[in-house]
């Protein structure tokens, strides 16, 4: 689903001042989002601000102490972990809705407010997500008032994972709804008259027509979770994960600029090899159903 | 293209919506008193939580009296001196707070500018910065704050050793010590009452490493309010939380270890180029002036001039108790804390 | 059919009930040992409302500046994407989607150090929630801006003479009507709730709700910070409910 234009007719129809029209939407990006990076990757070398306790000067010292710090490893394998089993089983959740969603759509139903309700929680900063959490599973949770083992949950990996799972659901229910929406209902259709079983269609040309969509949202769904600060704020008691590293390491004594600007390079290439293998193995994918 | 039934009513739920919003902004702006002294604008404390003794009560008589607007904030004070170092280039606060192992940090990333505040001449000079950056504005004692309603059994613990007890696994809390000054204070309290000094740092680092082990948490911004809803039965802070607390009606007894424990002091300074520089300067005044310190006494934090009135002594902890609190050198306290937080990551972990 | 309609019922009451519970907290006098222990009251909400509401009115307008920002900035942008095949296309799509990747509390520092001029008024936080907005307007606008169908009616005005401004008024704006709204909803639903960009960001004395709800969840009793929340979900149905019923209605009468 990458947004590739297409080759033929478009080039005829564009005007040579065309690129006139790009030159706001790229000075924007080039001011405050590449140079800002640029200014991030400059710190983390030393080029740029350092903090109290940080000598300036250029250096590779502080990508080496964060990459050999037994911390920022554990917390960024911890986010790996959380964010991985939580977009997978926010996947599993997710799918079933939206295919159910495209079938009462396509039969003719209204689904408006079902899609209204899905994509809601995407407006909720990770803050209130932590927080729900806090309500149901905290160490007063009402779940753990009538369950005593799922008292203080909240605080634990399990705990995270549920709220990561709340967090991720509008993001993969978004663009998979669209996808669903998009599949030919040609297809199956002609698959059942053949004489196929529901089961079998699902699994044999259903699913597989959904799964590049699934691959490329799951990469995003993973890279949007993996730097998602608010959720991990409210309910990090013992476990850390590695966007707390990043903005703990400037609220600790001494505003450790250069440290905190290498862990967030760090995070940062996480996630971006996660959206781009997303993307890379959504298009394989393409091509190969295409075939 | 008229405009239809439904874009009509789209367009008046989504203004009803304005309307709620903008409604109960018109009635908390009408709800401020009118200017007392004729001021107006804007005095941006940062580290001013409203749940931090009674700053609440504190900035808001201030707003009365004066009817300059201030705003509470709730960075701690490792945050504060993040957010100033990273807007050196275009301070937006006027004034910061912070435990007195900060001052000399702060004035070391040059965020404060010289200011005596107008009857702070009499704050003893050991509570001061030598070029008049940052003034002690009062003080508090390290302590429990105890949920009693939520120890499950267990009885109210009375010292440090208690903590580690495994009736206790899981309930105790105490603030980041490598953000919070009060945090850094708890361990700089234990470190001293379990026969540590501020050059050694070994019986303090391994009690912290006994509380983790023992499931202790160490949340960043103030955590009081979490003391009484329950979701932290224990928490390590500073004595006057703890009596605010109580006063508020939760059932919270404040404890102070029976090994010892340490005064802290809290700082007030004003920032290096301050937006506000005028209402910097008269809310400063006002923390050292006899009503602001006595408000400040009414919040059970010590003042820093004259003493705390008998009313307020008599529904603290007896005098006896408070004798356990000791003081260190504040200045050295704050150049260790490097060392410190590279022990406490490395053999505590956060 | 019938495992399809019960498993999106399950699904509904999972996003529901974290806010029905949040609700029951908020109306509970005391929540420290139980649910309505101490009885239902509504002081919590009150005393919500009132230290939310300035919070919510700022939220939403920085909301419709990013709003309106991406539609003008984006939609150019976007057009121009759709209708070149070249690699300087396939390059700014790249772009615009680092934001994505880079966690928001890094880019929320890289901006306080570079544009600190810009803070107080609040235009660095428009721009630094348009930053993070851009990739999903782009997302939503490109396919449909690239669509032969378009491509064609936009040909067929062409060659009977209409003017650039003409075309773009009737024929282009009408065909993504639908992605418009859409494009414009999700940024204006993002940006309301945008927490770690604006992290470092956002002006203290003036802060956006995402921030009052995190200085409630740290730092205030679970009453009160649960009936803030409510207010919250609450502030945003108006215009999200306004937008989606505004893009159902056009959906139908286009297809």
């Amino acid at each position: 689903m990458t947004p590739r234009p297409r080759a033929t007719g478009a080039a005829v129809s564009t005007p040579r001042w065309a690129w006139l029209a790009a030159v706001p939407g790229a000075a924007f990006l080039l001011a405050f989002a590449v140079y800002p990076i640029g200014v991030l990757v400059q710190n983390s070398l030393g080029l740029g601000r350092t903090g109290l306790h940080e000598q300036p000067g250029s250096t590779s010292a502080y990508y080496r102490a964060v990459l050999s710090s037994e911390t920022v490893r554990s917390s960024a394998l911890t986010s790996i972990g959380v964010c991985v089993t939580a977009v997978l089983i926010t996947v599993v959740l997710a799918v079933p809705l939206v295919l159910h969603a495209a079938a009462r759509s396509a039969a003719g139903h209204d689904t408006a407010r079902l899609d209204a309700l899905f994509t809601l929680p995407v407006a909720l900063p990770g803050t209130i997500i932590g927080f729900f959490a806090i309500v149901l599973i905290g160490n007063t949770g009402l779940l753990g008032l009538w369950f005593a083992p799922l008292r203080g949950v909240s605080y634990t990996v399990p705990g995270l994972v549920a709220a990561y799972v709340y967090f991720s659901l509008p993001r993969v229910v978004g663009p998979l709804r669209g996808a669903a929406e998009a599949l030919d209902p040609a297809v199956p259709e002609a698959a059942r008259s053949l004489g196929a079983g529901r089961v079998r269609v699902l699994a044999t040309i259903t699913l597989p027509l959904l799964t590049p969509a699934v691959v490329a949202a799951t990469g995003t769904a993973l890279a949007i979770a993996l730097g998602g600060y608010g959720t991990i704020a409210v309910l990090s008691q013992g476990v850390r994960l590695l966007p707390l590293e990043v903005v703990d390491q400037l609220s600790a004594a001494g505003f450790n600029v250069a440290t905190a600007s290498a862990t967030g390079v760090v995070l940062a290439v996480l996630a971006c090899a996660f959206l781009l293998l997303g993307r890379a193995l959504s298009a394989l994918l393409t091509r190969r159903i295409a075939r | 293209m008229h405009v239809g039934r439904t874009p009509r009513a789209l367009i008046a739920v989504v203004a009803a919506g304005l309307a709620l919003t903008a409604c109960g902004s018109a009635d908390t702006s009408a709800e401020q008193p009118a200017a007392g002294a004729g001021g107006s604008g804007t005095v941006i404390t940062y580290n001013s939580p409203a749940e931090w003794g009674n700053f609440g009560e504190v900035l808001a008589t201030f707003t009365a009296e004066t009817g300059i607007q201030a705003p509470n904030d709730p960075k701690n004070s490792g945050q504060t001196l993040a957010a100033l170092q990273a807007e050196k280039d275009a301070p937006v606060a006027d004034v910061a707070y912070a435990g007195i192992a900060f001052g000399d940090q702060l004035v070391q990333a040059g965020v404060l500018q010289p200011y005596t505040p107008e009857g702070s001449e009499a704050v003893p000079a050991d509570l001061r910065a030598a070029d008049g950056s940052w003034t002690a504005v009062h003080t508090g004692t390290i302590a429990f704050i105890v949920n009693t309603d939520h120890l499950d059994g267990a009885a109210v613990p009375t010292s440090w050793a208690d903590l580690t007890e495994p009736e206790y696994a899981g309930k105790v809390g105490y603030l980041d010590p490598t953000q919070a000054a009060v945090g850094y204070s708890v361990a700089t309290a234990a470190n001293e009452a379990l026969g540590g000094s501020l050059d050694d740092w070994g019986p303090g680092i391994d009690y912290l490493a006994q509380l983790k082990a023992n499931g202790a948490v160490t949340p960043a911004q103030t955590a009081t309010a979490k003391v009484a809803q329950g979701e932290i039965p224990i928490l390590i802070d500073t004595d006057f939380n703890g009596y605010e607390l109580r006063d508020e009606g939760a059932n919270v007894q404040v404890v102070i270890p029976a090994e010892g424990s340490l005064l802290v002091p809290y700082v007030v300074g004003l920032v290096n180029g301050a937006p506000d520089r005028a209402n910097a300067e008269q809310l400063l005044d006002f923390y050292f002036s006899t009503q602001g310190q006595q408000l400040f006494a009414e919040g059970y934090m010590r003042p820093v001039i004259g003493e705390l009135p008998a009313e307020m002594t008599g529904k603290m902890l007896p005098a006896a108790d408070y004798e356990r609190a000791t003081t260190v050198d504040y200045v050295q306290q704050g150049e260790v804390q490097q060392s410190f937080i590279e022990r406490f990551k490395a053999e505590v972990g956060q | 059919m019938r495992a399809g309609a019960a498993w999106t019922r399950l699904m509904v009451a999972v996003v529901v009930v974290p806010m029905l519970v949040t609700l029951v907290v908020a109306t509970s006098v005391s929540f420290s040992t139980g649910p309505f222990s101490g009885g239902v009251t509504f002081d919590w909400m009150s005393l919500g409302l009132e230290l939310l509401a300035p919070t919510l009115l700022r939220s939403f307008l920085v909301g419709v500046g990013v709003a309106a920002a991406n539609l003008l900035i984006g939609g150019l942008l976007a057009w121009w994407v759709a209708r070149t095949a070249a690699w300087p296309a396939r390059l700014v799509g790249y772009l615009a989607n680092l934001p994505l990747a880079v966690p928001g509390i890094a880019i929320s520092v890289a901006l306080i150090g570079t544009y600190a001029q810009l803070r107080p008024s609040g235009l660095l936080l428009v721009a630094g929630h348009v930053v993070f907005t851009l990739p999903f307007t782009l997302a939503a606008l490109v396919p449909v801006l690239a669509a032969d169908g378009l491509v064609e009616c936009d040909q067929v005005a062409r060659s009977l003479g209409a003017s650039p401004l003409r075309r773009l008024v009737t024929v282009t704006l009408p065909w993504c009507r639908v992605a418009v709204l859409q494009a414009a909803a999700t940024a204006y639903a993002l940006s309301y709730g945008e927490f770690n960009i604006s992290f470092f960001v956002n002006a203290p004395a003036a802060p956006t709700a995402p921030f009052a709800l995190f200085e409630a969840y740290a730092t205030r009793r679970i009453e009160l910070a649960s009936a803030m929340s409510i207010w919250f979900i609450v502030s945003l149905l108006p215009v999200l409910g306004a937008l989606a019923a505004l893009r159902g209605r056009l959906a139908e009468r286009s297809s």
